[in-house]
């Protein structure tokens, strides 16, 4: 399949015919009796910069962590880059290092510098020296703008450094889709801002993300689908524009009407 | 008040044969301990039924039934079935499994503290289970394991003393030899225990030295109660 490139002016007109980087079919899930997924269906494609919204419960986390099988499906296929997420562990630990993730804690390692979180999966995984590795760590620790901090400890860094390096360890992998499960909601409020302006980085250099977030600024600014999901349900599923000012369904409405009061 | 410390300089040299023995006794089960604990905790948390089941059993067993009868059953039992051991192979062999049954108990407390979201982040890198185990959760179980783990290497060093009933010459069975001899269980016995206080704190002094090289002081020195 050929990909045309994607430029930025614009991106919504332009017919992509990019690679299918996740696709999830008819997939359904449940914690014991209680179903938390329900017919899910959705194609990534290459370049894609989705966000993922809904009420607290809807989800909107266990959708994103099944495809990197932190949870696991039931029902349905889950294919990552043409290979299919079942059982097999030499197929999950192919596909996890194809996918990075961020999380809302950060989930550093304290006992190592940033410098050692970052070449940890690269050596170990990627099989890479050392001296690449700190080469290419210190090159993401450059794009998230804290090249300078690679010797401290994630305890000496607040917490916007602390996710923007968790940002870097997740790109030193060099995945090729990126997952963000509420990367800013653990936050302060003032470094929300430097975290979203390096995700908006990571989308314009034409990164695939999936980002469950309530940032509906980030939303409107850098995806190019927007999601609402609900009761385990995708609900809604549209470009930006068409989803803020024209929803569809009433479930949405009621969503975006409580959300953007403030 | 005469205190006859003739009696103990004396024997002197039974004192240090009992005090080497006891040392020995302790350096060798305590690693034996532990390795048998890390062993007997991964099979605890695994996900294979027989794994987990047996060492369940194995940790009830070892902590419902008093080590004395356990020695006792090994080295006055089994004979009958084969198997004659040595006082001293005894003693190693039981207080080892003792120490594993505890061991492995602390080791699997100390994976439970540590936080669920640093396994979620190795396993969403894709780094593999032993790999991740070794290098990122391993150092982070240390601050919790090593309060109880030098609890129970400290337990297991004073349980030797119940070796000197299965004929093993360490410092207890030297001080009823002493105490036989001269008649002063006031001196003897407080010898002893001065000596046993003395292992006890080398022993914690080698293992606070380990703790800091194994980087486990880093986050517990940082915690305070205000």
């Amino acid at each position: 399949m050929s990909s045309t490139p994607n430029t930025n002016e614009t991106p919504r007109t332009t017919i992509r015919q990019a690679n299918v980087i996740v696709e999830i079919r008819n997939m359904n899930k449940w914690f014991g009796k209680f179903q938390v997924l329900t017919d899910i269906n959705l194609t990534v494609r290459e370049g894609d910069k989705i966000v993922i919204c809904g009420p607290s419960g809807s989800g909107k986390s266990t959708l994103i962590r099944c495809i990197n099988r932190l949870e696991e499906h039931q029902e349905g296929d889950v294919i990552v880059d043409g290979i299919e997420l079942t059982e097999d562990i030499k197929n999950i630990d192919k596909i996890r290092s194809e996918v990075g993730m961020c999380f809302q804690q950060f989930n550093l390692f304290p006992h190592l510098s940033v410098m050692e979180n970052c070449v940890l999966a690269p050596m170990s995984v990627r099989k890479m020296h050392r001296e690449d590795a700190k080469a290419l760590a210190l090159q993401y620790l450059e794009k998230v703008r804290i090249p300078e901090q690679a010797n401290k400890f994630p305890s000496q860094l607040s917490g916007g450094q602390q996710q923007r390096v968790a940002i870097a360890r997740a790109l030193c992998m060099q995945p090729r889709v990126m997952l963000f499960d509420e990367p800013t909601s653990a936050l302060d409020p003032e470094m929300i801002a430097e975290v979203l302006d390096t995700m908006e980085d990571l989308a314009r250099e034409g990164m695939t993300m999936l980002c469950v977030t309530h940032e509906m600024g980030f939303a409107r600014k850098v995806a190019d689908r927007v999601i609402f999901m609900d009761q385990g349900q995708l609900v809604e599923d549209s470009d930006p524009i068409s989803f803020f000012e024209n929803p569809k369904h009433d479930r949405t409405k009621k969503f975006l009407e409580q959300v953007l009061q403030h | 008040m005469n205190f006859d410390y003739m009696a103990i300089w004396e024997n002197s040299d039974i004192l240090l044969n009992g005090l080497s023995m006891t040392l020995l006794i302790s350096a060798i089960t305590i690693p034996i301990g532990v390795c048998i604990g890390v062993g007997i905790c991964l099979m605890r948390i695994s996900n294979n039924r027989i794994l987990r089941w047996t060492a369940i059993s194995y940790i009830e067993v070892i902590r419902n039934v008093p080590l004395l009868i356990l020695i006792f059953m090994v080295f006055y039992a089994l004979p009958f079935y084969g198997i004659r051991l040595a006082g001293l192979t005894t003693g190693i062999v039981c207080l080892s499994m003792y120490g594993g049954a505890y061991f492995a108990e602390i080791f699997r407390g100390g994976i439970q503290s540590v936080p669920n979201g640093q396994f979620e982040a190795c396993k969403a890198l894709g780094l593999k289970y032993s790999f991740y185990m070794r290098r990122v959760i391993f150092p982070q179980l240390l601050q919790y394991v090593f309060p109880p783990g030098t609890n129970i290497a400290l337990t297991m060093i004073k349980e030797s003393s119940l070796l000197s009933m299965i004929t093993v010459a360490e410092l207890t069975y030297a001080a009823h030899d002493i105490n036989g001899r001269t008649f002063t269980p006031v001196e003897t016995f407080a010898a002893i225990a001065l000596l046993y206080w003395l292992i006890s704190t080398l022993f914690l002094n080698l293992a606070e030295r380990l703790n800091r090289k194994l980087g486990g002081d880093q986050i517990a020195d940082s915690i305070t109660i205000r």
